[in-house]
């Protein structure tokens, strides 16, 4: 079963493939409230807005056939503390650029100073049947886990994703991709990224360059906050 | 005469109101201290919470130092507002 989607996900995907050649996809972001989370509790302490202020956050995925680039979208915002705890809840780290099944990441840490965390798209997909009109678009439902390993153990938490065949790149919002079509909706576990605005085929796109910061491996900059924390 | 007298009066009068202040400015200082000790001591617990906390819930370590980071800063300003 799951084999013949997949060969018609790919046979619309070489049908469409040759009218679509690039294109900018606005998203926004609305964060989960988790009342069970204790850390929710404490941040609320510190700055009650800090989820609806992240209904302000605009984010802009830029791509052709070759890259992609998600920036947040430069703007002042009515309550700047609560906009940095909001963009750590809705976990936005930095911009990114997905190139074939590689990810880097602009990262900033506190005494470390900046680099390009580079890790491996996330594609280990369960795609299903399951689908829903987003902005005219059908799209599929598709199911994964992030593995998170940290010293209280292993964390598995699942993303839900919503892709669109009709657009066939393997770009999404945040890093995530890997699909046989465009996310055009994302839930993880403390945010959901939905479409906006999508613009295809414009002419001359720019694909904007990351920092020339120094490129680690996730683990590496684990390792590296670990070292100074310790 | 009386001159002299009254000079040496208002000299040891001087000096005792001078040697008072020195230590009651010396107190005071001791006190800040305690007291900024006291605020940052707090301030890392807060810090450390938040990194606990983040940890517990899942969070990656440069996610959970943001956290921390966070109420580390948001403590000592709340602290230096006051």
């Amino acid at each position: 079963m799951k084999k013949y989607f997949i060969f018609i996900f790919t046979l619309i995907n070489f049908s469409v493939n040759s009218q679509i050649k690039s294109g900018i996809v606005n998203y926004q972001v609305v964060a989960t409230e988790n009342k069970n989370s204790e850390l929710e509790k404490l941040m609320l302490s510190i700055n009650p807005n800090y989820l609806t202020i992240c209904k302000e956050f605009e984010f802009a995925l830029t791509f052709n056939s070759i890259e992609a680039i998600f920036k947040k979208t430069d703007k002042l915002y009515s309550d700047e503390s609560a906009s940095s705890i909001g963009i750590l809840k809705v976990g936005f780290n930095g911009n990114l650029i997905q190139k074939m099944d590689t990810v880097f990441q602009e990262i900033s840490l506190d005494r470390l100073g900046n680099f390009i965390q580079k890790k491996k798209l996330l594609k280990k997909w369960n795609i299903t049947i399951e689908n829903k009109d987003i902005d005219g678009y059908k799209c599929y439902k598709a199911t994964a886990e992030v593995i998170v390993i940290n010293p209280k153990g292993t964390f598995k938490h699942p993303v839900i994703a919503w892709f669109c065949p009709a657009i066939p790149f393997s770009y999404g919002p945040n890093g995530f991709g890997g699909l046989p079509g465009l996310i055009l909706e994302l839930q993880t576990k403390d945010a959901v990224y939905g479409v906006n605005k999508i613009k295809l085929n414009i002419d001359d796109i720019k694909i904007d360059k990351l920092k020339n910061y120094k490129i680690v491996t996730e683990e590496q900059l684990n390792n590296m906050v670990l070292d100074l924390h310790e | 005469m009386k001159k002299l007298f009254l000079s040496a009066i208002f000299l040891v009068a001087f000096s005792s109101v001078s040697i008072a202040n020195t230590i009651a400015n010396d107190d005071l200082e001791k006190e800040n201290v305690t007291v900024i000790s006291l605020v940052a001591d707090n301030c890392t617990k807060v810090a450390q919470l938040a990194y606990n906390l983040a940890i517990s819930e899942g969070a990656n370590h440069p996610t959970a130092v943001a956290y921390s980071n966070i109420a580390y800063n948001n403590c000592k300003k709340s602290i230096s507002a006051e």
